[in-house]
């Protein structure tokens, strides 16, 4: 009982100081999760809609992009594609795009060429976060969860991881740029030191 | 002579590179980010513009959308423009994201609202001992604030890059951090030079000895780093500071009021310090923490601050408390001057032994943890029994939690610096 009564006490005081800290005041809103739900029993060549759950504390503006699965095409017109009030298809790379302002859910239509439904990617990224970082790749780009899919075994955190290391020390890349061709200059000038007279 | 055309063509190619390289560092943000050139983002730009960042299309970075939603969502997509302390409007196309601060009021302001993570550079004192304690031979004491304190990636405040000292300023390394803002001090004047060399919003704000003066800076920054709801939280911590003195103080008659000497660059150096031209003949004509605390300031008609008055001047004010500053936690105190000087013998403070340490007021400005501090402590000193219910140690580690969101910050510092302790 005393025990309880510990952890009871100790999770308040976790939770006020929280609540309460600089830290925790000074924080927006923010987007937490984003899950796609993707109807079991796919259809060739009927339009099935895909739902995208998003979790997270308004205000919040994040972007999502989706690839379907090969084969699989959007409708012919925008409009029934998806309500969404923001999004663009690029249909010959089989991809959605979303801004989503707010919204709990955005859903699109796709028409499966098969019934396998799994092979669906997305990401998402929360876009009013704060950073001091000076040129993001795709760092904070996180993968849209499935819960009927095995994807949804990837860690959140895991990009595309293309977009290369972000400059530490910002400005300072073309320093060692400058080194290294007043160095060429120098061997250059060694070299050609006496050439001349030779 | 072609090796020196090639030479020539070298140079000429080198600062080529530095001065691209500089240019990139520096780029002025004039124009919001995604916008179409009307300088307002509206929703359509910035969802455009996040669907295709989202396709990998279109010319805006993951920086530029961002950017340009959070200035759509909390300025309503237009520029922000605040008016600071040298009335210059300053005009922001950018969120803050990254800071730099020339001295500390600024930064512990930044630090109260939870803005650590943003800061990039920093000055000297803010490194040193002016938000976190060090003592004379420049040792951190009390290490579990400053290990409380984390910057950016990881490290404690001094890992901060330096830009300034009290008379140099790095510009180029300023230039080179990419700031979205400077926050510099009142005291220089040098905002627009600062604009000018670092390409970025310079704001010139800083504490000051009264109240109201400390609840204006506190609300400018909040406006800057769009944390006014944390400001007002923060100016209403220090409000009821000040009403739960003030509240007392009001009641008395100002016969029961002490006349009070404030030496607040202290004496340890005696009456006057040849280098600095301050020590205990050194006072200052407005210091709210003394007269809310229920203290007559003698120097309360002179005009101008840092005010320098000759000796027989302070005889003659016959003060009934000297309070005298102590300049480090750890250090000397200058008590022991006033009570051993001849030519102060016949003060009234000093026949009956009213002449006390207090905090240091100053640290490369003017430090609202100290004035709240001295508030409280030159209450208690003042009016022992009005005060008497006044938790000094509660109070103090409380405005450290409000100012650092660090505990015991206080009760540590009283391990050094004792004289509060004579008053719990």
């Amino acid at each position: 009982m005393k025990k309880n009564k510990f952890v009871l006490f100790a999770l308040l005081l976790i939770i006020a100081g929280t609540a309460f800290s600089p830290v925790a005041l000074a924080t927006g809103g923010e987007v937490t999760e984003i899950e796609r739900h993707v109807p079991s029993d796919l259809s060739s060549g009927e339009t099935t809609e895909i739902v995208l759950e998003i979790t997270g504390d308004t205000p919040f503006i994040a972007g999502i992009v989706e690839t379907i699965p090969e084969g699989f095409k959007f409708p012919a017109d925008d409009a029934d594609v998806s309500d969404a009030s923001h999004f663009k298809v690029d249909r010959d790379a089989g991809k959605i795009a979303f801004s989503v302002d707010g919204e709990d859910q955005i859903t699109y239509n796709v028409i499966p060429s098969g019934n396998d439904g799994s092979g669906f990617e997305g990401y998402w990224v929360d876009l009013l976060f704060q950073t001091q970082e000076l040129n993001e790749g795709k760092e904070r780009w996180t993968l849209i969860t499935d819960p009927n899919s095995t994807s949804t075994t990837m860690s959140s955190s895991s990009g595309t991881g293309d977009a290369g290391e972000t400059a530490k020390s910002p400005g300072f890349e073309a320093l060692p740029a400058s080194i290294a061709i007043l160095s060429c200059m120098c061997i250059f000038r060694k070299y050609r030191q006496g050439g001349d007279e030779k | 002579m072609k090796s020196y055309f090639g030479f020539l063509a070298g140079i000429l190619l080198l600062f080529l590179c530095l001065l691209v390289s500089i240019m990139n560092a520096a780029a002025v943000p004039l124009t919001l980010p995604c916008d179409n050139g009307d300088g307002i983002l509206t929703e359509t730009e910035v969802s455009d513009a996040i669907c295709d960042y989202m396709l990998e299309e279109g010319a805006c970075s993951l920086d530029d959308v961002g950017d340009a939603a959070y200035i759509f969502t909390y300025w309503g997509g237009k520029p922000k423009t605040i008016t600071d302390y040298h009335d210059r409007e300053v005009t922001f196309y950018r969120p803050v994201e990254r800071i730099i601060t020339t001295n500390p009021d600024n930064s512990r302001i930044v630090i109260a609202f939870g803005d650590l993570d943003k800061m990039v550079s920093t000055d000297e004192c803010t490194r040193s001992g002016c938000i976190l304690p060090r003592d004379s031979n420049d040792t951190k004491i009390a290490t579990d604030a400053w290990e409380a304190l984390q910057i950016y990636g990881g490290g404690q405040l001094d890992d901060l890059p330096e830009t300034n000292t009290r008379y140099e300023i790095d510009y180029e390394t300023m230039a080179l951090l990419q700031p979205d803002v400077v926050f510099d001090t009142t005291s220089a004047n040098r905002g627009d030079l600062i604009v000018e060399k670092v390409n970025c919003p310079c704001v010139d704000a800083g504490s000051g000895f009264t109240f109201e003066e400390n609840y204006d800076h506190i609300r400018l920054l909040g406006e800057v780093l769009d944390k006014e709801e944390r400001a007002e939280e923060l100016i209403n911590f220090i409000q009821s500071e000040v009403e739960m003195v003030e509240s007392v103080t009001s009641q008395l008659d100002e016969s029961e009021k002490p006349i009070v000497y404030l030496a607040p660059r202290g004496a340890t150096k005696g009456f006057y310090d040849a280098v600095e031209g301050r020590d205990f003949t050194r006072t200052e004509a407005v210091y709210e923490p003394l007269t809310i605390a229920g203290g007559i300031n003698v120097a309360e008609n002179c005009t101008g601050t840092n005010v320098n008055v000759a000796p027989e001047q302070i005889v003659a004010w016959k003060p009934e408390v000297i309070f005298v500053a102590k300049n480090s936690w750890d250090g000397e105190s200058g008590v022991g001057f006033v009570m051993e000087t001849s030519e102060l013998s016949e003060i009234p403070a000093v026949e009956n032994e009213q002449v006390y340490d207090c905090f240091y007021p100053y640290c490369r400005g003017r430090p609202i943890d100290r004035s709240l501090l001295n508030m409280l402590y030159m209450a208690k000193r003042l009016h022992p029994e009005e005060f008497s219910d006044l938790d000094l140690e509660a109070e103090g580690n409380e405005v450290y939690k409000q100012l650092l969101g660090v505990d015991g910050l206080f009760t540590k510092l009283a391990e050094y610096q004792t004289f509060p302790k004579e008053v719990y």
